[in-house]
């Protein structure tokens, strides 16, 4: 009975329930189409219906590939100088200079010092630079105590050492090793070997080194006696630290490309550098700097504002006031002062590890975390009162979860924004610092290295236009796309103007 | 607001010192002195000349020293007698320096010698290229303020049109170039092309307009991006509606009731504009051959003539801190909703 009822109740639930269960299960189906927006994907729809931001963003990141890819291209040595008397202006591939030799080591005085007669000389590596000219490196033991030499230095190359004459009667050119340290007996030097124009136009098939090994092995070029082949890489010019997977792109772009290059389409400097090389490799130290130099403020800032916010309170008072203290020194005159104190106590800190740019990333995020604190704290503070805060907390959420799924989100929008406007006023500040020679140094390029290049040509009678015009549009072009971007994020990210168009 | 002052002063003395503390021992440490050269000193002229700027003291009396009030030198400071051992050994002669200069160091506004320019004091330098760096520094912010204003506002009356656009854009590049490839544009153009105006030197009024042309153009350009913002925010507000449907003239709201309210962004930016341009002029006083306090700033710290460098670092450190606190207290006066920091 009580089965019975249960059974004719369960009838009636189940006839509601048909009708119920499939407005639910419709309900269901609903709402599993509906999609909920994410702040991200909100903010990325938004982005992209701003097309200048969006083109911006495209843009930088096609300039980002190409300066990562900067190996790879087949352009001339950034750094390898040509003394020239005047720059090349910007040519076509079919105009006729076009083809321009612009391999290092053209105008040097080579004839040997004396002092290197019975120079014992023992092989340990070979590069080659700029695809024409090959360099062995060797140990060298000096007959006579090496600091009484007095090198000729050649204007931006390291200094000439030594001449050494090959079987054939070419000539090379033993160039002592950049950053070698002066007063040990054995000392590396490289020996600059120039390749014949048969060796140049016979290498059109793998890899340099099997290039290198044909060549020899027809007679078409030739080493010096005491060097022996052990390795061949392919470097543009001066470039001498380069990491790994830098020097392997290098690699590829030889078997690539052999030893084919582009011509000086933006024209070259008053030193024979590739204007277009130059840009391209710049831009590359220029992104560094800027985007570790930013992250380092960006830690810094995040750091010190998120703990000003969480704390809250006397600490965060005084903490903020420190900032507002240090926001009205001008950092960049103590900046500067610190920069030439610290050039002085280089090669203390080499030792460290501490190198020049490292000194550079340091000094400069520390100028830039200012705001960045102020910004985060400003969130975390009203962050952390919300109610959708409040509400994980009812549920129950643990405060890690509170912390990494609710309030970092919200604060990174605001930190990312920052961070696209931050950039660029690192780059100019780079620029700055380069412009005062304090900057990036040769043999390295950056962009403020350029620029000022091109402002020293501008006083000139004649005005070699494309120094100046080329670099100073591929920065405004990437500072303008970086401040577009940012802006744009900005507002795609900005919660109040979320869901409106 | 005096106790405001009072705060603002008290975190600025104690941030003066912690740089002036580190750099000094920092600077003090640095291997090879301001006085080696090409050639090596003899020993004794190297003595006497360390003796003369008190290198042979020890480090904190150095310290002391540099940081006042009071000046140590045996001969003419706090410390002097009235009477010295004559030169020739033969009794004690009158001391003509006696208590000549009590005071010294930086607490008394003394920045003491220059290691490179013989002859001349910190202070020398900078009496001297001060007054030249502080015009340059007011006609560029004057430009500043009056492009960036006019455009600014003709940007936000003009909102959309063509106008708008072109001004936004050239603002846009204003902000993207560093300074001294505008500056290099400008030397091109009136070097090459418009003839009237000196790309460089000194001296007469009319070598002031370029250079500071170049140094307050990028300022300009952002003055003019905030200048927009802040008219469009006002415009939108209910009091101008209110003043429009009362029927007021176009200038009337413009001036009366749009501008005090729009321009509150850019009086918070005159003191990072401030110290803007005082560092921009670093690099603008060098390109144009300005004989100015930020060439000898740049020249000093390249020669590594520590005192001068230090100095400069010093004075510009108090007057942009003391510009800022000034630029503070005019934005509670413009803007009664901002309180002074309370703490």
């Amino acid at each position: 009975m009580a089965d019975s009822t249960h059974s004719a109740d369960d009838g009636e639930l189940g006839a509601v329930d048909a009708a119920e269960r499939a407005r639910l299960e419709k309900l269901l189906a609903e709402a599993e189409e509906f999609k909920g927006e994410s702040l991200w994907q909100d903010a990325w729809r938004r982005l992209k219906r701003n097309k200048s931001a969006y083109v911006s963003l495209w843009f930088l990141l096609a300039f980002g590939a190409l300066s990562f890819f900067a190996p790879l291209l087949p352009l001339a040595s950034p750094s390898a100088l040509n003394l020239r008397d005047e720059p090349v202006a910007p040519a076509w591939p079919w105009e006729a200079n076009w083809h321009v030799d612009r391999a290092a080591g053209d105008d040097l005085d080579t004839a040997p010092p004396a002092e290197f007669g019975a120079a014992a000389t023992r092989s340990v590596g070979s590069l080659l630079d700029d695809g024409w000219q090959h360099r062995t490196y060797v140990d060298v033991t000096l007959p006579g105590d090496p600091d009484q030499v007095r090198p000729r230095r050649v204007d931006g190359e390291p200094s000439v050492l030594a001449w050494v004459e090959d079987v054939s009667g070419r000539s090379a050119i033993v160039y002592e090793k950049p950053g070698q340290k002066k007063g040990t007996r054995l000392q590396r030097y490289a020996i600059v070997h120039r390749f014949s124009d048969q060796a140049r136009e016979g290498g059109a098939s793998t890899g340099l080194r099997t290039q290198l090994e044909e060549a020899l092995a027809s007679g078409r070029a030739s080493l010096p006696a005491e060097a022996e082949l052990l390795d061949v890489q392919f470097r543009p010019g001066l470039w001498e630290d380069m990491p790994f997977f830098d020097r392997w792109m290098l690699g590829a772009r030889a078997a690539l490309f052999g030893f084919w290059q582009v011509g000086p389409l933006l024209g070259t400097d008053g030193k024979g550098r590739d204007v277009l090389s130059r840009i391209v490799w710049g831009s590359r130290i220029s992104i560094q700097v800027s985007v570790i130099a930013s992250l380092v403020s960006l830690l810094l800032g995040v750091t010190y504002g998120a703990t000003a916010g969480f704390l809250g309170g006397r600490v965060d008072n005084l903490m903020m006031r420190i900032v507002d203290v240090l926001y009205a020194i001008p950092f960049i005159f103590v900046v500067i002062f610190l920069i030439t104190i610290l050039n002085a106590y280089r090669t203390d800190l080499a030792e460290f590890g501490i190198g020049r740019m490292t000194v550079f990333y340091f000094v400069i995020g520390a100028i830039y975390w200012l705001t960045m604190s102020r910004v985060v704290r400003g969130q975390v503070l009203s962050l952390k009162n919300q109610e959708f805060v409040e509400a994980a907390r009812v549920v129950g959420a643990s405060n890690s979860r509170i912390i990494f799924v609710h309030i970092v989100p919200n604060v990174l929008s605001v930190v990312i924004v920052y961070l696209t406007l931050t950039i660029p006023q690192v780059m100019l500040f780079e620029a700055f610092l380069s412009f005062l020679g304090l900057g990036v140094e040769a043999p390295r390029v950056s962009w403020g290295l350029l620029a000022v290049d091109g402002s020293e040509v501008i006083s000139a009678i004649k005005t070699y236009w494309w120094l100046v015009v080329y670099p100073a549009a591929a920065m405004a072009a990437t500072l303008l796309a970086l401040n577009i971007l940012g802006d744009g994020l900005r507002d795609a990210l900005d919660p109040k103007l979320r869901g409106k168009d | 607001m005096f106790a405001f002052l009072l705060r603002r002063l008290i975190w600025g003395a104690l941030t003066l010192w912690v740089v002036v503390t580190v750099s000094f021992f920092l600077m003090r440490n640095v291997e090879g002195g301001p006085f080696d050269g090409e050639r090596t000193l003899d020993p004794v002229i190297k003595a006497n000349i360390e003796r003369q700027y008190h290198l042979d003291w020890p480090l904190w009396k150095q310290y002391l020293q540099y940081v006042g009030p009071f000046n140590l030198d045996e001969t003419s400071g706090i410390f002097s007698t009235k009477t010295v051992p004559a030169p020739d050994g033969t009794g004690e002669i009158e001391n003509p320096d006696y208590r000549e200069d009590v005071f010294g160091g930086v607490l008394a506004f003394d920045l003491g010698p220059s290691f490179k320019l013989k002859d001349y004091s910190v202070n020398d330098i900078i009496g001297q290229s001060l007054p030249v760096s502080v015009a340059l520094g007011s006609i560029g912010l004057i430009w500043a303020l009056l492009l960036g204003l006019t455009a600014g506002v003709a940007s936000a009356l003009q909102r959309g049109t063509g106008w708008d656009l072109s001004l936004r854009l050239v603002a846009t590049f204003g902000i993207a170039l560093p300074n001294f490839v505008i500056a290099g544009f400008l030397i091109l153009l009136f070097a090459f092309n418009i003839d009237g105006l000196p790309v460089a030197g000194w001296g007469a009024p009319r070598h002031i307009l370029l250079p500071s042309l170049a140094l307050g153009a990028p300022f300009a350009a952002y003055i003019a991006r905030l200048t927009r913002t802040g008219m469009l925010e006002v415009f939108s507000q209910d009091h101008i509606r209110t003043a429009r449907a009362k029927g007021l003239p176009d200038h009337l709201v413009l001036f009366r009731h749009s501008l005090k309210g729009g321009l509150l962004p850019v009086v918070s930016y005159l003191g990072p504009a401030v110290a803007g341009i005082l560092t921009g002029s670093l690099v603008i006083e060098r390109l144009f051959g300005i004989p100015g306090t930020g060439s000898h700033f740049v020249n000093s710290a390249l020669n590594r003539d520590y005192t001068l460098a230090m100095g400069v670092t010093i004075l510009y450190t108090v007057l942009v801190y003391s510009l800022n606190t000034l630029v503070d207290l005019a934005y509670t006066l413009l803007d009664p909703r901002i309180k002074l920091e309370e703490s």
